[in-house]
């Protein structure tokens, strides 16, 4: 079986929202809490701006949780 | 037993004057009559805040609040509130916006700020670590080149609220704006923190919010996005923001222009042809914390002189009709340089739209004398010119010096024939024509609401039906006897909907959800079992009514303590002495006895006093308010 893998695939689409953190610390950090400083996931500002380039970091379970709740399409679990 | 997951229950208070900063416990009692933000910082301002007090005093408060859903993933919940003595009138500054929930994750509900920094100072707040300072550097900049500096000084983490020059110059109409996007916009809460000498406050949190009850929540928010996502037109909520109604407004006739002289009807459309927007200066979206709609928008637009500009955008809709129809400014592209300028100085959209448009009016009838007539003034539809206007006000400049002082102040300065043209309600702009459309709860209230006009945009802005009117209320879930009082068979009394509407926005608010109506038309049972699931409080959606009546009786007090009266609650004279010519026909003038009437109406609705205005003294006794201060 394949195994699925989350992806950003559209990072110029992101809107700031940070719902992408909110999920994914809630579902895989220790805490379960909301805590988008324990994301394994981060949006970082394009210098200056308020648009972001998107990185999953080194702690990312592919649960893909964080694509089922990216309303702007630049996450997706492929 | 106190609550479990949503609130931190703490309360960061700063003293500029001393430069301390200590933690306080949030009273259970507020929790349990308030619930949280807005209500909250109405009732911290109503306690704290002494009667008759000089909005530029030191011991004025800016309170910033975020309800317990703020933080979370529940849809739209970044909302939060900034509450203060304003600098316009005699009545309660109230602004919120979408992007101050860094608080939350610093470990805090509320923020009051409070004294006066001996010289220019930024508030960095990182965790538990509160450190001031030095702006000696920022002082004069805009707000875009503040934030810009912060970002590099501090890290671009940092959530960023500064003001501009407008700020720094107490001009009454300034706001104060996060990420160079978001603004407290309204009631001149900017000019506040320029009193203080504070010129940005950073945010920074690394902690978390917990839940109370998980997979009570997880099915909560379940909900509340198959709901959100149902609805045909979330796509076009995100695509056009609040420009989604300009066409519908457009027919209605719901534009203003030249000052409240006349309405624009279709023509509008062809000045700002919708599409027009989307395709050659919207380029992409932009959001509110944990806000899958996005209504706001990332602009690209060419300036006059020449350069590629690029601009985020909260309310295109205010951007429109501020300098498109109050002033008479073609096209987006011109209307866009305008509201650029008025951001980078800081000053909110449509009020510096209402100042301009007043001076237009005044120079079109002549009525500017003796060395204020020597300036260049302002002439309708002239976008350099607006834009120069814009920045007179910032900086004080000439006549610019005299519309800081707001519509009412500069009225009375330029002479009592000025007078009938400064369109305000307790002295914040009037945005809508009450003859256009009184039976609009957001129109209507504009002259009975606290402040001035409270954007509750609602399911009233366009025609309903009686029997629409009835299906909203119980889709909602508003009490029987309510909808009773509002639906007869032949229409609907819009002053007893208003009071209604106030208080399902007010829930949001309160909860720290956006006001966008997607999310005022979910039933308010969903939100009150998000809050239950959330904080572990068990509340039911009467709980939560209550709060906001509860917010509305302190919001009234602390206005009539400071000698607001009945009579603050009406119209500009013209509304009820002219008609405004739009298209083929026109409206007006306004019915004063009905007019009077619906104020009473609403007092009726609300437990208000018919004679003083007043909120019923039992419930002000529940709530410890009566004779305090």
């Amino acid at each position: 079986m394949k195994t699925k893998q989350t992806r950003v695939v559209h990072p110029e689409k992101c809107s700031g929202c940070l719902m992408c953190q909110l999920v994914c610390s809630f579902f895989q950090s220790p805490e379960k809490k909301f805590q988008p400083s324990a994301a394994h996931i981060r949006p970082s500002r394009v210098e200056g701006t308020n648009r972001f380039r998107v990185e999953l970091l080194a702690g990312c379970m592919q649960c893909g949780a964080c694509a089922s709740y990216c309303e702007y399409g630049v996450l997706e679990k492929v | 037993m106190g609550p479990m997951g949503g609130y931190t229950g703490r309360l960061l208070r700063v003293d500029l004057t001393r430069k301390k900063a200590h933690v306080e416990r949030i009273p259970e009692e507020l929790l349990l009559h308030f619930r949280g933000g807005a209500a909250i910082n109405a009732a911290l301002a109503f306690m704290e805040l002494e009667p008759f007090g000089d909005p530029f005093a030191p011991d004025n408060e800016m309170i910033f609040g975020l309800g317990p859903l703020v933080g979370t993933m529940v849809p739209g919940s970044g909302k939060g509130n900034v509450t203060a003595r304003s600098p316009l009138r005699k009545f309660i500054g109230i602004s919120g916006h979408g992007l101050f929930g860094m608080l939350k994750f610093a470990g805090y509900d509320h923020l009051i700020v409070t004294g006066r920094a001996a010289k220019p100072t930024v508030l960095k707040i990182e965790n538990s670590n509160v450190e001031f300072l030095d702006a000696g550097d920022l002082w004069g900049q805009d707000v875009f080149d503040t934030t810009d500096l912060l970002w590099q000084a501090l890290g671009d983490r940092f959530h960023v609220t500064c003001i501009g020059p407008a700020g720094e110059h107490l001009v009454r109409d300034a706001g104060l704006i996060t990420n160079k996007y978001a603004a407290f916009a309204r009631t001149g809460m900017g000019a506040v923190m320029g009193s203080k000498n504070l010129k940005a406050v950073a945010l920074y949190g690394s902690g978390g919010i917990g839940v109370a009850d998980r997979n009570r929540f997880l099915k909560v928010v379940k909900n509340i996005y198959r709901i959100l996502r149902a609805d045909p037109n979330l796509l076009n909520w995100r695509k056009y923001g609040t420009l989604i109604s300009l066409e519908a407004f457009s027919r209605l006739g719901l534009y203003a222009s030249k000052n409240y002289q006349t309405a624009y009807r279709e023509e509008l459309l062809e000045k700002f042809p919708l599409e027009e927007f989307v395709e050659l200066f919207k380029n992409g979206d932009v959001a509110c914390q944990g806000c899958p709609i996005g209504c706001k928008h990332h602009i690209d637009f060419q300036a006059s002189n020449g350069t590629r500009n690029r601009l985020a955008v909260s309310c295109m809709n205010s951007v429109m009709q501020s300098f498109g129809t109050f002033c008479l400014v073609d096209g987006w592209g011109e209307t866009i340089q305008c509201a650029e300028t008025a951001a980078r100085l800081g000053l909110d959209f449509m009020s510096v739209g209402n100042l301009i448009s007043f001076i237009m009016e005044l120079n079109q009838r002549g009525l500017l004398k003796g060395g204020d007539a020597e300036e260049t003034l302002p002439v309708w539809g002239d976008g350099p010119s607006v834009r120069t206007w814009i920045r007179k006000i910032a900086y004080r400049e000439g006549l610019g010096d005299v519309l800081a002082e707001g519509l009412d102040r500069a009225a009375e300065a330029l002479g009592p024939e000025t007078l009938p043209y400064a369109m305000h309600s307790k002295g914040l702009g009037v945005l809508y024509d009450p003859r256009a459309r009184l039976g609009s709860t957001e129109i209507f209230s504009q002259f009975t609401n606290v402040r001035g006009y409270i954007s509750n945009v609602s399911v009233a802005m366009v025609e309903r039906t009686a029997e629409q009117i009835r299906r909203y209320c119980s889709k909602i879930g508003l009490p029987e006897d309510a909808v009773e009082r509002i639906v007869s068979d032949d229409g609907y009394n819009v002053a007893r909907l208003n009071k209604w509407t106030e208080d399902v926005t007010s829930v949001l608010e309160i909860l720290g959800i956006c006001q966008f109506p997607p999310y005022q038309r979910l039933p308010l049972e969903l939100w009150a079992e998000a809050c239950t699931a959330v904080t572990g409080i068990e509340t039911g959606r009467d709980d939560l009514l209550r709060a906001a009546e509860n917010m509305w009786h302190v919001r009234r007090a602390f206005n009539l303590r400071e000698g607001a009266e009945t009579a603050d609650d009406t119209c500009p004279e013209r509304f009820f002495k002219e008609t405004a010519p739009a298209g083929e026909s026109g409206f007006g003038p306004l019915d004063r006895e009905k007019f009077q009437q619906l104020v009473r109406d609403y007092y009726d609705e609300r437990g208000w006093s018919s004679q003083t205005g007043g909120p019923p003294s039992a419930r002000m006794a529940e709530l410890g308010m009566s004779s305090t201060k």
